[in-house]
């Protein structure tokens, strides 16, 4: 297998491993880490991966099983397949129907700060429209 | 699907148009003794058998929901009116845009626009899909299909009574109370304690905050989410097949 466009390290299926990773490359888990990976590079956790511990990865791809926070500097990736249990936090998030996500997300893609005030009835300023859009059209 | 597609023998007029445009675009224009010597030349390119396009360009589908009953249907393009499968009521499927002060009421299974201007007060809407721009101040306002509120809306919650629920663009809505839909589409930015029956999307520059419980979930690339989350697909009921004894237990009822 060529792993030097993907992963550096691949831990296998059928390893299990207690203990903190840290790598400054790239990191594929297929396997079961009991423990936190601290990962430079992007890290994929595959289908059947099952962690217990913190990720701190700069994006990662999760299809497999976590329970911990995963915290990534970029890109938060959820396949349909990933079960997660904790709390995320990363710029940017994508999740796939199907996903089983217990936990706290802070995810802003903006960057903004929330300006908007709690109301008891929806509320809003401007009064220009957006396309029109919809199953008819206007008349 | 691939023995459907050996089936199909259908060229429509969509496919033929695009086979002449890319046509048109791949061959530079001959000159005419180009053309004269390939009118002589016999086409020895061979013919593929059986190329058949199987595409063809389909109405779209839209979903209508009863209004005297409730029942969910499916009508394939634009029309005017058209039965309910079910209670067999005529639907108006008539489209409305409303620009000054409702007062009076309003039935279609169609969409109903609420322009910036439009003020909702004492009037009674019922529609399939309601674009909400203006404001809600008294009446009431029962959507069946989709509620779009967009940036200019303002409406109490207490008189939300919608299936799915749209926050458009550049809209910024806050819910107080606990927030009860069927399918949500975040555009904008969407704060509520929410809990979905069917799948919620907060879509690129759309931004969920709150509290979120749901089955199906999905935040596509741009989309923002704050929240805590409780998405737990549904797992199937698994089929429990009848025992020998209970099969024989329902053939002695009958």
């Amino acid at each position: 297998m060529d792993t030097s466009t993907s992963a550096q390290t691949i831990i296998a299926a059928e390893v299990e491993i207690v203990g903190t990773i840290k790598t400054s490359g790239s990191i594929q888990i297929n396997g079961t880490l009991d423990g936190d990976l601290q990962c430079d590079g992007d890290a994929t956790i595959g289908k059947d991966a099952r962690i217990k511990g913190n990720l701190n990865v700069n994006s990662v791809v999760l299809a497999g099983s976590i329970t911990g926070n995963v915290t990534a500097k970029d890109r938060i990736q959820m396949q349909s397949s990933a079960r997660v249990h904790g709390d995320i936090k990363a710029k940017r998030l994508s999740v796939e129907d199907g996903v089983t996500f217990i936990g706290h997300s802070e995810v802003n893609p903006s960057g903004q700060s929330s300006a908007s005030s709690a109301g008891s009835a929806p509320k809003q300023e401007s009064t220009e429209s957006e396309g029109k859009s919809g199953l008819f059209g206007k008349k | 699907m691939a023995d459907r597609r050996k089936k199909t023998k259908i060229v429509d007029s969509y496919v033929t148009l695009q086979a002449a445009q890319r046509r048109a675009q791949d061959r530079p224009v001959p000159t005419p003794s180009e053309a004269d010597s390939a009118a002589t030349r016999p086409d020895t390119s061979p013919r593929k058998p059986g190329t058949h396009i199987g595409r063809t360009v389909m109405p779209t589908k839209y979903e209508i929901v009863c209004y005297s009953c409730d029942f969910m249907f499916k009508i394939t393009g634009k029309a005017k009116n058209t039965y309910c499968p079910k209670c067999r009521t005529m639907l108006d499927l008539a489209d409305h845009t409303i620009t000054g002060v409702c007062t009076d009421e309003l039935v279609t299974a169609g969409r109903v626009t609420l322009s910036s201007s439009a003020v909702l007060d004492g009037g009674r809407i019922t529609a399939n899909d309601v674009k909400l721009e203006g404001t809600v101040k008294s009446g009431h306002l029962q959507v069946h299909h989709t509620l779009e509120l967009t940036e200019g809306a303002v409406i109490p919650e207490e008189m939300i009574h919608t299936r799915n629920l749209k926050i458009a663009a550049g809209a910024s809505i806050s819910f107080k109370r606990k927030a009860v839909f069927r399918d949500v589409d975040v555009f904008g930015e969407f704060r509520a304690n929410l809990w979905a029956e069917g799948l919620v999307t907060v879509h690129p520059g759309g931004h969920l905050k709150g509290k979120l419980h749901a089955s199906h979930f999905t935040v596509l690339e741009g989309g923002g989410l704050t929240a805590d989350v409780i998405v737990e697909p549904k797992k199937p009921q698994p089929q429990t097949t009848p025992s020998p004894a209970d099969k024989d237990a329902h053939e002695d009822k009958r």
